[in-house]
Parts: C-alpha cells; structure tokens; sequence
C-alpha cells in the first residue's frame, strides 16, 4: 500500500516539478513571440491578452523592410562562418602538435591557451581596441573575425585535444610504416578520425558567436550584428521601450536558436560536458 | 665507414629537432591570435593603471604610482559598484548552487519528461543575455510587465515599479541572470551525478536509507568537488557580468547596479579615464585570482 502511495507521490512531485520549471523557461519566450505579432493597440494593454484576438506581421515587415534586418543577419553568419571555420583548421593542427609531441615548452603552452579563457574582456578592452585601432581593424570584418576567432580557440582547442589524444598512435605508426609523413599523418589519418568532435565543438561555438555582445559592440559600429541590432532599434520616446519592436527582434534571434537546439540536443549536452567536466 | 654511425645518430638527433620544429610551426598560429588579443592588452592595462591618460585632458599620459588605486576607494560610484559587485556576485552564487543541484537532480531522474526537460532547459543557455536582458526590462515594468501581470491574476490591485527602487532592480538583475545561466550550471552538475554508480544507490536502498539521507550522504559528497570546481567559473563570470545589466538597466536606478565590469567600460570608453579603469581592471583581476585561489585551496582539501 505505502510503497504504491510514494510512487505516486514521487510521480506527482516530478511532474509537478517539470512543469514549474518548463512554465519559467518557456512562458517569458512565449510571452515574446504574442508580443511580436500582437497589434499596437492591444499590445500596450493591461491586462496582457495572452491571446491576442487579432494577429500581425507588421513589426517583422518593418525590421526587415525599413531596419534591413537581412544585413545583419548576413553580418552575423559571415563572421561566425569565418570564424568556425578558421579556429577550427588552427586548433586542428595545434591540437595536433600538442598530442603528438612531447615538450615542456609546448606543455606551457597549451595550459596558457587554455586558461587565457579566465581573462576577462574588460581587462583587455581598451588597450585592445587601441591596438586595433592602430592597424585599422576596427569595424571591419576581418577585426571582427579575428576577435571572434580567438575567443573560441581555448575551449576548442581543449576539447579537439582531448579528443585528438583519444586516437591511437598505432593507426600514426601504420601509416608511417605504409611511408606517409607527418603532414600526410595528420591531414589523411588522424584528421579524419575527428569529425565527431568538429560537430561538437563546431555546434558549440556556433551558439558562443550568437550570443556574444561585447566584442561586436565595442570593436564595431557599422557594421552590426544581431545581438547589437536589437539594441539599436531606434526609439519614440526616451523612456519607453519600443517593445513591439524589440519583442519581435527578440523572436527573430531566438527562434532559430529553438530549431537549433531541439536538432541538437544530444551533442549540445554531449559538448557542454565535455568542456565542463574533467574530473 | 666509422662514421656512419655518428652520422646516423646526428641524423635522428636532427630529424627529431626539425619534428619538434615543425609542432612548434603547427601551435604557433594560435599561439598569436591568443597572445595578441590577451596577453598583450593585459599587459597594456597593468601598465596603464600606473599612469593618468585623460584623452578629454591636453597633454600626454602622466606617471602617477598607485594614485589611482588609492581613487577606487574614495570614489562614492566606484564604492556602490563594489558593494553591489559583491552582493550580485555570492547571492547569484548561492542560488545557482541550490537551484542548480535541484535542478540537476530533476534532470538526472528516469521518467518520460526527461528529454523534453533535457531540452528545454537548453534554451536559456543557447540565447544571447541581451535578448533575455530587454526583454526582462519590459518584463519589470510596472504597468504593462509580464511579472505584475502574473502577480495581479492573484492580486489584482499590485502595482510596483521593480526597477525604479535600488533594492528591487538589484533582485531583478540576479533574478535574470539566475534564469539565463541556473540550467547550464545544472547541466554540468548532471554530468557529475551520472558518475555515480548506481551500485551505491542500490546498496543504500537495501540498507533501508531515505532519499534525503541517500542525498545528504552519498550524492552530495560525489558532487562537492565537481560544484566547487564549476563554482570557480561561475563566480569569475558574475564577478565580469557584463550583458545583463547593460541591456537590463543601463546599471540604474542612479549608480545601484552598475556592476564593476559596466563602471571599467563607462570609464574607458565614455569617461576616457584610461588610466583610471585600467586600475579598476586590475583590482578586478586581483580579486579574481584571490577567489580562485581560495576555490583551488578548498578543491584540495578535499582530496
């Protein structure tokens, strides 16, 4: 009898639980997408109407008609496509380096890499921006790519590195016997062998590049990405957040990150951990 | 012919040499990027915070010792960063700790909403903070706000302006943050529960021990070391919050949460004080180092 009681207790209380959690996540985010498409008159209204009786795409025609939403969006993928792709190739090779050669100079190396992620953006900022200012990076898109590209290379490097360590060195030995060189090692066997761990990290740093603020607010101005724009939607009055238009920019951004992480799920938990944990 | 040995030794000796050459050529990319966009500019600002750059003043940068360290704490603004620095850092912390654990322990449950929850509390995670950050400014808002909203369907004539007031817009600014990054700390808690064998929880059982003993006793001393470890990160990322009041509440009401990050920015690029954040940069970073110290020290006792 008490044992069927607590199961149903226990089902209660993890049911209970779930959707208390689900309606903190996902009722703000639903809140912002009945925004986006709720009319004017109805949306600057209390009591919210969480079911709007008439709906509108009029602020998504405005964002992409009159705030040329398109570029943006354009701006984004190039620089995270860039920057995907050329931290990904470097810290290939390096991670290779690191595996496959032993050196304490190289072992100093890669824990300085790896812990550079503790340095904070605002400690660098401004010397930075100098910096870039001088050779005439700023605001353009290679200054953009090669920021965004160093601030993924210490998580990618740690993960292609454990995973790079993972790979046998008798499949190297084998192919040395069959007269491959290093070069040839490296780009035709090992290389291949990582494309799991690319799909990871590459999943992983696709999200990093979206959400980051900083660096495209303070090393651009023209050109804007999407998390600035949202920031930049010009206002009607000083003290009034134009949340019409903020709301569907808002669902612009998050909505695909949804589709995203729905199809990715697994790797998305699978890279976290990875990077997260090492025990 | 005697020396063909000799040389065949000289020849590995090289060949290992230009190997190592070539591992060297292989780091070094990514050696630059780094060092060119850390540890440079690092090096610039420690060496900045010794000197006074006005670019708003004539005249170039002036050598000023430790002036304006000795500034910070007799700044009124830079005290109220400090102090709400601090708040927003160990209260955030503490309930990432205990929401995070509980949150994990959910995740870690066999049951047919594990996926979907598995799922969901992705999102936060994946989004930009300043999304979350504008949103949640609307979401504060007396009148037309989502969270007034929810409170009057219980009490309908609740009126409150949460951040016009200091103390409120503070609980607003952990409250966000707590929303936008509790699922991530529980995810990597989860990683560290799925460590544990079940043998022990099975032996527990039989023994006839309650969940709450089998939590006290076995789960939480497997995870202490795991929590500690993520904790140290989770306080850096506090301790350099950036996004959540930027987007959030410019660090109003008046100066109440301008977060240190947020007043090193203002300071630099809108004050043009270089000399003077880079100093506030620096005392960041020091209080840094110390709090992973002290995280690192705890870590070991444990052992």
């Amino acid at each position: 009898m008490s044992s069927t009681l607590n199961r149903t207790l226990a089902f209660l209380v993890r049911w209970a639980l779930t959707l208390i959690v689900a309606f903190v996540i996902l009722f703000p985010l639903y809140w912002i997408f009945i925004s986006s498409i709720t009319p004017k008159n109805q949306l600057f209204a209390s009591p919210i109407n969480y079911w709007p009786s008439a709906a509108t795409l009029e602020n998504y025609f405005y964002l992409f008609n009159r705030l040329d939403i398109m570029t943006k969006i354009n701006n984004t993928l190039v620089i995270t496509v860039f920057a995907l792709v050329i931290s990904t190739v470097l810290c290939m090779a390096a991670a290779y380096a690191f595996s496959r050669f032993n050196s304490r100079g190289l072992t100093i190396a890669f824990s300085a890499l790896v812990f550079s992620a503790l340095i904070p953006g605002i400690v660098t900022a401004r010397p930075l921006y100098d910096f870039m200012r001088m050779v005439d990076l700023v605001d353009t898109f290679p200054g953009l790519i090669v920021l965004y590209t160093s601030a993924l290379i210490p998580f990618t490097m740690l993960i292609l590195y454990n995973f790079i360590r993972e790979v046998p060195l008798s499949i190297d030995e084998a192919a040395e016997v069959d007269g491959a060189n290093f070069l040839q090692k490296m780009i035709y066997v090992t290389f291949p062998l990582m494309r799991p761990a690319i799909a990871t990290v590459s999943i992983i740093n696709f999200i990093t590049c979206l959400n980051d603020l900083f660096t495209p607010l303070f090393y651009a101005r023209k050109i804007e990405v999407l998390s600035v724009a949202i920031t930049t939607i010009p206002r009607e009055s000083s003290y009034q957040l134009p949340w019409d238009k903020i709301s569907t920019m808002g669902w612009i951004i998050v909505f695909p990150i949804i589709l995203f992480v729905l199809a990715f799920q697994k790797n998305i938990m699978e890279g976290i951990m990875a990077g997260g944990v090492k025990q | 012919m005697a020396c063909l040995p000799i040389h065949a030794r000289g020849h590995t000796v090289m060949k290992a040499k230009n190997k190592l050459l070539l591992a060297w050529l292989l780091v070094v990319p990514v050696l630059l990027v780094r060092g060119f966009t850390t540890l440079y500019p690092v090096a610039m600002t420690f060496r900045n915070s010794l000197f006074d750059i006005s670019l708003l003043r004539p005249g170039g940068p002036r050598f000023v010792g430790l002036d304006n360290f000795f500034r910070i704490f007799s700044d009124p603004k830079l005290l109220v960063s400090i102090e709400f620095t601090t708040l927003f850092t160990i209260v955030s912390m503490l309930f990432h700790i205990v929401f995070g654990i509980a949150l994990a322990l959910l995740l870690n449950v066999n049951f047919r909403g594990k996926r979907f929850l598995r799922t969901i509390v992705l999102i936060p995670w994946a989004m930009p903070m300043v999304v979350a950050g504008l949103a949640a400014r609307w979401a504060f808002n007396d009148e037309y706000g989502l969270i007034n909203d929810l409170i009057r369907r219980f009490n309908s004539s609740f009126h409150f302006d949460w951040l016009v007031y200091a103390d409120s817009a503070r609980l607003a600014v952990v409250a966000v943050d707590l929303w936008k990054d509790v699922p991530f700390f529980a995810i990597l808690v989860l990683a560290s529960l799925q460590f544990i064998p079940g043998e022990l929880y099975e032996a527990a059982r039989i023994d006839g021990a309650k969940t709450l003993r089998i939590f006290w006793h076995i789960t939480l001393p497997m995870i202490t070391k795991t929590v500690l470890t993520i904790s140290i990160f989770f306080t850096l990322w506090r301790l350099t919050s950036y996004d959540v009041v930027y987007s959030m509440t410019s660090g109003g009401p008046a100066d109440y949460t301008t977060l240190l990050s947020y007043r090193i920015m203002t300071e630099a690029f809108t004050n043009l004080n270089l000399g003077y954040a880079s100093a506030i940069a620096v005392f960041l970073f020091a209080v840094m180092v110390v709090i992973s110290s002290l995280n690192l020290f705890a870590i070991k006792k444990l052992d």
